[in-house]
């Protein structure tokens, strides 16, 4: 089915659109255009409207929701204009859309080749057809053995190849128009990377016209061509991606740009902090662990951490970075005392006893347990819905410090000062407060017990750059406040880049680099490293274009002989560049125990290569 | 405690009645049905001042009276008043489902939040428990209850209670294991709080509106059973005035004096209906629909 296709085929034409959902206006006069083979993003914070005007273009708005102005035409028909008949012939063939969670968009008890199929036969085409379309798309998408994976239910599929088949079920019908609702959030860097690849790829060369809705400024500069930045509703820019990142117009752009965090350039922290982070004199060791293995079933394969080890010294912020999956996540509550490791050594030093953090927390002794605090990932369930929020700050206080009456009135306010919130906030219940409102609760929470050791999961990753930002300053000011050493968990280089002194990097349980943030962002590193450093998006086009082009990565042997690479097992034969032909792709292989030592604390998990076809 | 620490404390309290109160006067089945459980506990308990006649009080002359002035319902085969009968009637049914239907809520809740917590062993022990209690018909389990200890009200209560407590256990397992594992629930669990603990601030207020409807749900079908239990003549003993005894006192006569019969029926039915309309609405107003609601 080919298209006559012009580039300045306008398929979508938003005009002066305006919805309110109540009496309150969630979307304010918004206008854009975006042409056959283009890309337009809108951007913005949670509750810019940026969803809901993407949704306009299926025709849909959220129960209560209603237009109060303006038009949208989608492939020259006004799509609110349309009759239910109208509407289902638009969102079978003519617009599709990729939602945010795959995992939730697939149904889990159908087959992934019939429920592409089913938006195939909904759009017109005969069984035979249908199927046949079904394998030609998911080699569209690179699925591995297209002709096969169709007959897999989605649980069978990793959290990127579900992306793949929702992004299939969109495109298979050849829509004029596809709409992107945060395709890449749920995902690590590296599948990230993969998938923004792909879209790019297939907007190309269907010459769709795609709308894509992302928080993220890595995302929007690798995929867009143009972008509306929203903010309550109201567009405040609108311009070409390039002119957009590199001056941008408005001051509320300028805001949340500024407030990205990168890994590239010196841009990362201000002077003063830096020389400060320079200086900052080695404190004392407060946490050691050795050799740690930690598994949820009794079985080898069972096991989630496979033996780490690392040192946390007061005062500093160590930062421990891997996927989903390679086990930090397990490690932190490890310590926490939520799950005992199976052997190997947990140690806080200080303690007067023997310190033992191999033991549950409620087997800790009292001055033990408040000395290591969490902090949670997620603020919308890291506090008690029906409780209000000074009882998360109050119950700490009066179990690991005995507090009661004034005393405790006193100290809660002190710590609603710490965390910068206003003490009459407490009193409310946790959904009548912001995002990152909750996500300072949930540190002073963790900070009424005084500890040494703050464990800091994922705790910036649900909020929006600007509160992330703020979340990032309040903790680099809590450090010094308080003379805590952080553990801080996160997927996201741009943030560790940030804050961190020291790095772990890990992966499939185990520890593959360790070292001083500069060293590691510097190289030469690990492979794994090195590709979680390359596939982290700059928000600027070039930049994060080249990332996600196809071939960017590029051959491991080439980065190893550039100079990128380094803990090659030494007696590994090195098969060196051009000993192959084309068609093998090199990857890496885990080859430890042993570690390189760089200096400086610089360490490497040794590894070898290995061949693929 | 200071002024401030009052009033803090104060609010959740307060906003939890309100959104109960709001959560019941949403619903008009709600409203409704409450209002007709209200009316009978009125009547059960202000029933000697609703009628001339002593419940009991046999008068052999009037015996299989029709409808008239004097006896608004008829009388039965011993010539008592229908009427005061089935207002009366009431009293055992509603002090037995309401004690039972407590103790059976109350301990399963207990129960069931406790394995959800526990999980493990402990977990797989009780659910087979529950398994094997509720594989055996409620009414046969309560038979064989009521046959081996006597047919006390105390008896009854038990016998009732240990029936319903597998199936709240059920219930309320399920709706506290989607709270365990929210971070909260972890947060309280890494400061190494005792496990009543946890139960009562951060797992009892999560699942309470679970259990309101089951409350509400238990107490028509222990409604139910009471009534079951008299007719087959394990419940109350007569000459007591009950609907169930009073249904299988009279069957006998329903071509002669029907209403001697239906009267007690349609008294029960619309106790169970009330209550069932009570606990739909409940779980419509503030189930899981609304906290989706409130939470976006």
């Amino acid at each position: 089915m080919e298209r006559s296709m012009r580039a300045d085929d306008v398929l979508v034409r938003v005009d002066d659109l305006s919805v309110a959902y109540g009496d309150t206006t969630v979307v304010d006069q918004v206008s854009f255009e975006v042409p056959a083979g283009s890309t337009t993003a809108l951007v913005g914070e949670s509750g810019s409207g940026k969803t809901t005007v993407a949704r306009t273009l299926l025709g849909h708005l959220r129960a209560g929701a209603r237009l109060t102005s303006g038009r949208v035409s989608v492939g020259g028909r006004d799509v609110f204009g349309l009759d239910r008949a109208g509407l289902r012939r638009l969102r079978s063939t003519t617009v599709a859309m990729v939602p945010q969670n795959a995992g939730h968009a697939l149904t889990p008890s159908m087959r992934v080749g019939r429920q592409v199929e089913e938006a195939l036969l909904a759009a017109g085409a005969d069984r035979a057809a249908a199927r046949e379309r079904t394998v030609e798309t998911f080699a569209q998408v690179s699925l591995p053995d297209p002709d096969r994976i169709g007959r897999r239910y989605p649980h069978q599929l990793s959290g990127g190849q579900q992306q793949r088949v929702a992004i299939a079920l969109a495109v298979a019908v050849r829509p004029k128009v596809l709409v992107l609702d945060e395709p890449t959030t749920g995902l690590d860097v590296i599948t990230q990377r993969a998938i923004l690849g792909l879209l790019r790829e297939l907007t190309l060369r269907l010459g769709t016209a795609t709308v894509m809705v992302s928080h993220d400024f890595g995302v929007v500069a690798a995929l867009a061509d143009h972008a509306t930045v929203l903010r309550a509703g109201r567009a405040v820019e609108s311009a070409p991606a390039k002119q957009l990142f590199q001056e941008p117009g408005d001051e509320y752009t300028r805001e949340l740009l500024g407030a990205v965090p990168r890994i590239g350039g010196a841009v990362s922290r201000n002077g003063a902090d830096q020389s400060q982070r320079g200086e900052s004199p080695r404190g004392e060791s407060l946490l050691r662990v050795q050799d740690v293995r930690i598994g949820y079933g009794h079985r080898e394969r069972d096991l989630a951490v496979r033996g780490a080890s690392f040192e946390l010294r007061r005062g500093e912020v160590v930062a421990l970075v891997g996927e989903s999956g390679s086990g930090k996540s397990t490690l932190a509550w490890s310590l926490a005392g939520l799950h005992g490791p199976r052997d190997g050594s947990m140690r806080y030093l200080p303690a007067t006893g023997d310190g033992d953090l191999a033991q549950a927390a409620r087997r800790r002794p009292l001055e033990l347990r408040r000395r290591i605090q969490l902090v949670f990932q997620n603020a919308d369930t890291s506090l008690n819905p029906r409780r209000v929020v000074a009882e998360a700050v109050r119950r700490p206080l009066r179990l690991f410090r005995g507090l009661r009456g004034s005393e405790l009135a006193a100290r809660e306010a002190e710590l609603a000062r710490d965390v910068r919130l206003e003490p009459e906030l407490l009193r409310r219940l946790p959904m009548q407060l912001s995002g990152g409102q909750r996500q300072r609760v949930g540190i002073a929470r963790a900070l009424a017990g005084s500890p040494a050791v703050m464990v800091a999961d994922e705790i910036t990753t649900a909020l929006d750059v600007s509160v992330q930002a703020s979340i990032l300053d309040l903790l680099e000011q809590l450090r010094g406040e308080h003379d805590l050493a952080c553990l801080f968990i996160s997927h996201d280089l741009g943030v560790v880049k940030r804050i961190a002194d020291r790095l772990l990097v890990m992966h499939g349980g185990v520890v593959v680099e360790e070292g001083p943030a500069d060293a590691v962002f510097d190289g030469p590193n690990h492979p794994y490293t090195r590709e979680l450093i390359e596939a982290t998006l700059e928000p600027d086009p070039e930049l994060a274009r080249a990332s996600v082009r196809p071939e960017a990565g590029g051959d491991i042997r080439e980065s190893l002989s550039a100079g990128r690479l380094t803990g090659l097992r030494h007696d590994a034969t090195d098969p060196g560049v051009g000993a192959s032909t084309g068609a093998v792709v090199w990857r890496w292989r885990d080859a430890g125990p042993e570690m390189v030592e760089l200096g400086d604390g610089h360490r490497v998990r040794q590894w070898e290569l290995t061949s693929e076809r | 405690m200071t002024g401030s620490e009052l009033t803090v404390a104060g609010t959740p309290a307060q906003g939890t009645l309100r959104t109960v109160w709001a959560g019941i006067r949403s619903s008009r089945a709600a409203t409704i049905g409450l209002a007709i459980v209200a009316l009978h506990v009125l009547v059960a308990i202000a029933a000697p001042l609703l009628t001339s006649y002593a419940p009991t009080q046999s008068v052999p002359a009037e015996a299989l009276a029709g409808v008239s002035w004097d006896h608004l319902a008829g009388t039965d085969q011993y010539g008592r008043d229908v009427l005061t009968r089935v207002l009366h009637g009431g009293r055992f049914a509603l002090v037995v489902c309401a004690l039972s239907t407590v103790a059976a809520v109350g301990l399963g809740t207990v129960v069931g939040c406790f394995v959800a917590l526990r999980g493990g062993w402990a977990d797989n022990v009780v659910m087979r428990l529950v398994d094997s209690v509720l594989a055996v018909p409620a009414i046969l389990a309560l038979l064989v209850v009521v046959t081996a200890l006597g047919t006390g009200t105390w008896v009854v209560v038990a016998a009732i209670t240990i029936v319903y407590v597998p199936g709240v256990v059920r219930v309320v397992r399920a709706a506290a294991q989607s709270v365990v594992p929210l971070e909260y629930v972890t947060a309280a669990r890494a400061r190494g709080e005792r496990r009543w603990s946890i139960l009562r601030r951060e797992l009892l207020p999560n699942v309470a509106d679970v259990v309101a409807v089951e409350l509400a749900m238990r107490a028509s079908w222990a409604a139910l059973l009471v009534s079951s239990l008299s007719f087959l003549g394990f419940g109350a003993n007569p000459p007591t005035p009950d609907w169930g005894l009073m249904v299988a006192e009279n069957r006998t006569a329903l071509t002669v004096v029907p209403m001697a019969t239906l009267a007690p029926i349609v008294a029960l039915a619309t106790f169970v209906v009330g209550l069932n309309l009570a606990a739909d609405g409940l779980a419509k107003a503030w189930g899981i629909d609304r906290f989706r609601r409130d939470g976006r």
